[in-house]
């Protein structure tokens, strides 16, 4: 490796990218959007479920316990339905997630055995939204409970401590406030990476076959490995620019807090830039078409990136078989670092197995993208 | 005009029909990737890799935990001997929810006391975070009731003022 | 004179052979070029010219055979000829988004020009190519001929003792196709020896050798004057007159005529002896209502002895098989 040529080859890189608009625009611009789209589209947190209630007694403590769901902030009634028929219709219809059903003898019930029943009706179509929604009853609910409870106690002149059996005092690390944007706004800065990385070296090695200038590259004493990193180096520059703005937007403009060392992060986003790149390279290396290695490079990228990296979907609740793919899936190494390094600050010796991966993995398609460059035309 | 689309359909799947790559593309990725992220994409909570810490070693601590192996949501991966072990398990990725038991646990219950559960949720993802947080809930309630009823039932006719319970159907 | 004579050639190539499949590219092709020479490559589109050249970079490796360059085996040590030659492809591979001095410059840093040398050879290279103030135009602006000049000057930046120049001359106008021949005679003055492509057969003059190719083979190799006098069995005369379908066809039958075919807008007619085609043709046709405007005697041109040369390759060829 001559470091005069490979200084020749990146400085040509360079000119060719600068004086290309549509690289950078896939560079700069789709970054930018992607962030703002995604980052504001997906938000898994629920507020507002809109809920029917079905009050079939109407006496003092019913009204009481819907007051409950009433003020709370995960619920909004949008209907009081005075038939079960009526209430599968509003969940037919989707005019609400969930129905809250009294049935006629609950005051009597709690009165005299002190027990008594709240049904909720989920709409298991969106089985997440059914899930939380079933949590976040369970705790209003309680809460009433807790109230039914108290007044019942002060009335007999004791405490809750003596009556309540087990109680659960949790607590959340990492993403305290349980804010959705939290945990997807760092895994999409990796799916972006991903995705702009590979699209931006796809086309390098195919556009110079295209354009006929490769075969009077290799008929010059350049060597494939210095073709290979003459062209990655300034791609790694524009790779930082989109990830330093991308990281920087989670950071400030989503607020997601930062706990981790800038140290570690500058070193796995450089490692994990380098392997996205060499993908989009070896791609480009192994497809001579320009067209076809920029689509190659979105259909491998884009799907799986989105949904087997850990992303959204979490990779343990895959079956088995699905969850051995996932490790072929490169992006959800730099998936769980980034999260990782925001959310719950963790240094580089805890984050050794997925970095070891990511190394691993960019060694191996180094290794084949310089093989697979053949200096020779057939 | 119809003919002329007509005829430019019939061109069309003849170039695909003997296109092999072409061919290749429409049926091969679809089915691999429906069944590949069609089991991916899920937000179902199973198997939650679970971290237990029981200071207590007393039957009902065994029986409570015994309780969240047996709902299938919570897979235990790790019995921690201290508040360290856990911190580390939780730092370090290997298990997303700990249960803390302390010392004297069974004996507040049978005084007739409130006895604490503990939990460390690892809210990285706050969605499966969210629902495991209601299934601990709901083990911990369904645990509670039977004990309060049982322990009703052996001192005699005290009936305990529990207060409302849930029960959910799902459409 | 395949230059089997030649004690110290810079360019040997011994029954190179190069098959893509079933489609044989080059058929046993044995030849030498001497220092300074200048070898010319003549044939048609997809006889074999290209490919041979790109064997002997070190492009594409023979099937069978074997060939140095500078003394190296090419298909043992590819890498190591490309520190001793300056290709130019047939289709132009120069950085059109680059400007005319990038472009240099990147060559010269490919070819580790010394840096204290670098300047002067491209200046050389600028003035050479007739490029002094468009030294910061981009590429994509020059036209044709200019681009094949600046072509040639990257090649030579690092001044190689061999040069292979694959069709630099087509799709170029005249004046610039005369223009770049003087620069290619000025480093062949200078020691550089130089095989160049070409399917322009009067460009063969240029040429201290050029060799005939046709389907992958060598059908004829010596100087341009030795060529134009190949013997080919009969003396060609020019015949012009009005309908050249009929003219010709009529021609076939004629007396004393071996062959005829068309060149431009004249007919050129193959005869056993041409005084006496000379005096008995005008009157034949002029019986079938086809009087010649101009009949005479002509010297062949090496597109002549190209055609006729093709046309023997093959009948011996039929007969062989």
């Amino acid at each position: 490796m001559r470091l005069r040529r490979l200084k020749a080859l990146a400085l040509k890189e360079v000119l060719q990218i600068w004086r290309d608009p549509r690289s950078l625009v896939i560079a700069l611009l789709l970054p930018f959007t992607q962030m703002f789209l995604f980052g504001y589209g997906i938000n898994l947190d629920l507020k507002h479920i809109p809920i029917c209630t079905f009050d079939r007694e109407g006496s003092q403590q019913s009204q009481d316990l819907f007051k409950h769901f009433q003020a709370s902030l995960y619920f909004a009634i949008v209907e009081n339905v005075k038939t079960y028929q009526e209430m599968v219709t509003a969940l037919d219809r989707g005019a609400c997630s969930a129905g809250v059903v009294v049935q006629p003898d609950f005051s009597q019930r709690l009165n005299d055995t002190g027990t008594a029943s709240v049904q909720a009706i989920l709409d298991g179509t969106d089985d997440n939204t059914a899930n939380i929604a079933w949590g976040y009853a369970a705790a209003v609910v309680s809460s009433y409970s807790n109230d039914v409870q108290v007044a019942a106690l002060d009335r007999q002149g004791r405490t809750l401590q003596q009556i309540q059996p087990l109680s659960v005092q949790s607590r959340v690390w990492f993403n305290e406030d349980l804010v959705s944007r939290n945990f997807i706004v760092p895994g999409l800065v990796a799916v972006i990476l991903a995705l702009v990385g590979a699209q931006l070296t796809s086309l390098t090695i195919a556009r110079e076959w295209e354009r006929g200038t490769m075969e009077l590259l290799v008929s010059t004493p350049v060597t494939s490995t210095e073709v290979m990193f003459g062209k990655l180096l300034p791609y790694l520059a524009l790779g930082w620019l989109d990830a330093a703005f991308c990281l920087v937007m989670a950071a400030l403009w989503f607020e997601v807090p930062f706990r981790g060392t800038l140290f570690a992060l500058f070193l796995t986003t450089t490692l994990f830039l380098a392997l996205v790149l060499s993908i989009g390279y070896l791609i480009s290396v192994l497809i001579h078409s320009q067209v076809g290695a920029s689509q190659i490079a979105l259909v491998v990228t884009l799907l799986p990136a989105m949904l087997l990296s850990g992303y959204v979907f979490p990779i343990d609740q895959m079956p088995p078989v699905v969850q051995d793919l996932t490790y072929l899936m490169y992006a959800r190494y730099y998936v769980t670092i980034v999260k990782a390094l925001f959310l719950k600050g963790s240094g580089i010796p805890e984050l050794l197995t997925p970095i070891l991966f990511l190394v691993v993995y960019a060694i191996a398609v180094v290794a084949l993208a310089a093989r697979a460059f053949r200096k020779r035309l057939t | 005009m119809l003919a002329r689309l007509l005829a430019i359909m019939i061109k069309e799947f003849l170039e695909i029909s003997r296109d092999e790559a072409a061919r290749f593309i429409l049926v091969v990725p679809p089915i691999l990737q429906m069944l590949i992220f069609g089991y991916a994409a899920s937000f179902e909570v199973y198997h939650v890799s679970t971290a237990v810490l029981d200071f207590d070693h007393s039957q009902e601590s065994r029986e409570l935990i015994a309780r969240f192996t047996a709902s299938n949501r919570f897979d235990i991966v790790k019995v921690a001997s201290s508040q360290h072990e856990i911190n580390e398990t939780i730092d370090g990725s290997a298990a997303a929810v700990a249960l803390v038991i302390h010392a004297g646990f069974a004996e507040l219950l049978r005084k007739g006391q409130n006895a604490p559960l503990q939990v460390i949720v690892d809210g990285t993802n706050s969605n499966t975070a969210l629902i495991a947080l209601g299934y601990v809930n709901t083990i911990a309630e369904g645990f509670a009731q039977e004990y309060a009823t049982d322990l009703a039932q052996r001192v005699q006719g005290f009936a305990p003022n529990t207060g409302a319970t849930r029960a959910a159907a799902l459409v | 004179m395949n230059g089997s004579e030649i004690s110290d050639p810079q360019i040997a190539a011994e029954d190179l052979v190069k098959r893509f499949g079933d489609f044989v590219a080059v058929d046993h092709v044995s030849f030498r070029v001497a220092r300074g020479e200048i070898m010319g490559f003549l044939g048609p589109n997809g006889a074999g010219k290209s490919t041979i050249i790109r064997i002997l970079c070190g492009l594409l490796r023979p099937s069978s055979g074997r060939a140095r360059v500078a003394g190296i085996d090419v298909a043992r040590d590819p890498e190591g000829v490309r520190e001793h030659i300056g290709y130019m492809s047939q289709k132009f591979s120069l950085y059109r988004d680059l400007t005319v001095e990038e472009n240099l410059r990147f060559f010269g840093g490919i070819y580790r020009v010394p840096h204290a040398l670098l300047q002067k050879r491209i200046q050389f290279a600028i003035d050479m190519a007739g490029l002094a103030d468009r030294a910061n135009a981009l590429v994509s602006t020059l036209a044709g001929g200019w681009q094949q000049r600046l072509a040639l000057g990257c090649a030579i930046l690092h001044q190689p003792p061999i040069l292979f120049l694959d069709e630099p001359t087509s799709g170029v106008e005249p004046t610039s196709r005369r223009r770049f021949w003087d620069l290619i005679h000025t480093l062949a003055a200078e020691g550089v020896t130089v095989l160049v492509s070409t399917h322009y057969m009067d460009e063969a003059e240029y040429c201290d050798r050029a060799a005939l190719i046709n389907q992958g083979r060598i059908i004829a190799i010596d100087s341009p004057g030795a060529l134009k006098n190949t013997p080919l069995g009969g003396e060609f005369l020019l015949l012009e007159c009005e309908a050249l379908g009929p003219t010709l066809a009529a021609l076939q039958k004629g007396p004393g005529v071996i062959d005829a075919s068309v060149f431009g807008n004249s007919i050129h007619v193959l005869v056993r002896n041409a005084e006496q085609s000379l005096t008995r043709l005008p009157p034949y046709l002029s019986e079938k209502g086809l009087p010649p405007r101009r009949l005479e005697r002509i010297h062949p041109s090496l597109e002549d002895v190209f055609v006729h040369l093709v046309a023997a390759d093959l009948a011996k060829r039929r007969e062989a098989a």
